[in-house]
């Protein structure tokens, strides 16, 4: 994967449980895992939800859940588990539940507009983390973030999903149920869009 | 330019407070995978099995890990005999009136009059209690259908039939947890260090508590009218 470095943040702080920073894509496990809940054996549901958890309130957060992340995952993790029967043995099975969570997240969304909650109550940006970066390096992330959360929502969960969420194109794909090659093309025009977007408005050299 | 904003999203990913999972998440989907979509007659028997299975788990390190994770806010019965204090609460508004209340209450015949009444919630909770040569009595009721989870969770129950219903008995105070249909789960809390017998009686939720044992405790519950 790209650079990310071990200690980041967001990855050690997923868990307070045994499966503290755990990397979430040992899928020869999950299919045993898989395998034994088929069998009618529970703890192995629990050890695949403790697994994935962190993974899937990320993704349900960032897709647009926003505070509702943890319902959105617990009603995902649920039909993940009736439908259990569909999964295809062998197959990956992180970006086959996420798309279980993604379809969830976009029912919860259209709901909750139904309901009148938000007329336009899409993606809430997430706050930023490192109150230690330099104010010129946040308000740049800070921008970068708010002109990814302003992309038209096809080109905005394809981005969140290969760049936020970190997952490779043929996950983001799978997650998203998407072709593979309309996830390329969306990703070209999603940051074909942020690059015109970032540069246009307060270009303002960061002098002091 | 494209390496620094493939970068920049990178490092942004990095720094992104988000909501992790709380502890109840493994606790909440096991207690609904294990159960089958809601039938309100089959429901008993899944208790059954499920306290069954739940007794059977907590003999095993990993099983009592698994019955662990059911120990979580909002849907368990917990067991809150050491942190009561000695002395039971009464209801403390003896004036008020049941004709408050947004249904109407069940009275323990066998008890007669309350000496205290005190009706919340808009009218959807009645409490009552008795102080009799045993202690006192308490009897809440409250118009809201038992949580389904509730009785899932309730490892310690005994599930008992009280004139033909199914009721539950905690030998210790417990939380009650019941689902209005309008509105979120709510919880309970036990107002006495004493036994608690829960009895879902058309859509209203009885819970009576007192140091008393459970064959007098249904003997109460039997009059209720």
């Amino acid at each position: 994967m790209s650079g990310t470095e071990p200690d980041r943040p967001w990855r050690c702080r997923t868990a307070a449980g045994p499966q503290d920073g755990v990397t979430i894509s040992d899928s020869a496990d999950d299919g045993s895992l898989v395998a034994r809940v088929r069998s009618g054996d529970l703890d192995a549901y629990a050890e695949i939800v403790q697994r994935h958890a962190p993974m899937a309130v990320r993704t349900a957060a960032l897709l647009g859940a926003g505070a509702d992340a943890e319902d959105v995952v617990q009603e995902a993790f649920v039909k993940a588990y009736r439908a259990l029967g569909r999964y295809r043995d062998g197959a990956a099975f992180r970006p086959w539940l996420l798309r279980i969570v993604a379809n969830e997240t976009r029912n919860h969304h259209r709901s909750a507009v139904r309901r009148g909650a938000r007329e336009r109550a899409d993606f809430l940006p997430p706050e930023l983390l490192d109150p230690a970066d330099e104010v010129a390096d946040r308000e740049h992330k800070a921008r970068l973030l708010a002109a990814v959360a302003d992309l038209p929502d096809r080109l905005r969960v394809v981005v969140t999903c290969r760049y936020l969420l970190e997952l490779d194109e043929a996950e983001t794909a799978t997650t998203l149920g998407l072709p593979r090659g309309t996830v390329k093309s969306r990703l070209n025009r999603g940051l074909a869009r942020l690059r015109s977007e970032l540069v246009a408005p307060g270009r303002e050299a960061d002098r002091v | 330019m494209s390496d620094t904003l493939d970068g920049d999203l990178r490092a942004l990913a990095a720094d992104l407070r988000v909501p992790e999972p709380g502890p109840a998440l493994t606790g909440a989907v096991l207690a609904r995978v294990a159960a089958p979509p809601r039938r309100g007659r089959v429901r008993w028997v899944v208790v059954a099995a499920v306290a069954l299975l739940l007794a059977a788990l907590a003999a095993s390190p990993v099983g009592a890990k698994v019955v662990d994770w059911f120990d979580f806010h909002g849907v368990m019965v917990r067991d809150r005999g050491s942190d009561l204090p000695g002395s039971p609460t009464v209801p403390s508004e003896p004036s008020a009136s049941l004709e408050d209340a947004a249904f109407d209450p069940l009275m323990p015949a066998e008890l007669g009059p309350p000496d205290g009444v005190s009706v919340g919630e808009a009218g959807h909770l009645v409490s009552m209690s008795w102080s009799t040569a045993d202690g006192t009595v308490r009897v809440d009721e409250i118009d809201a259908a038992v949580d389904p989870y509730f009785w899932k969770t309730a490892a310690d129950a005994r599930l008992v039939t009280v004139g033909g219903r199914s009721a539950m008995w905690f030998p210790t105070p417990h939380e009650l947890v019941v689902a209005p249909s309008d509105g979120p789960t709510a919880t309970y809390a036990p107002r006495l260090a004493a036994q608690t017998l829960v009895l879902p009686v058309g859509g209203v939720t009885v819970r009576i508590e007192g140091t008393f044992d459970l064959t007098r405790a249904v003997a109460i519950a039997e009059t209720l009218e």
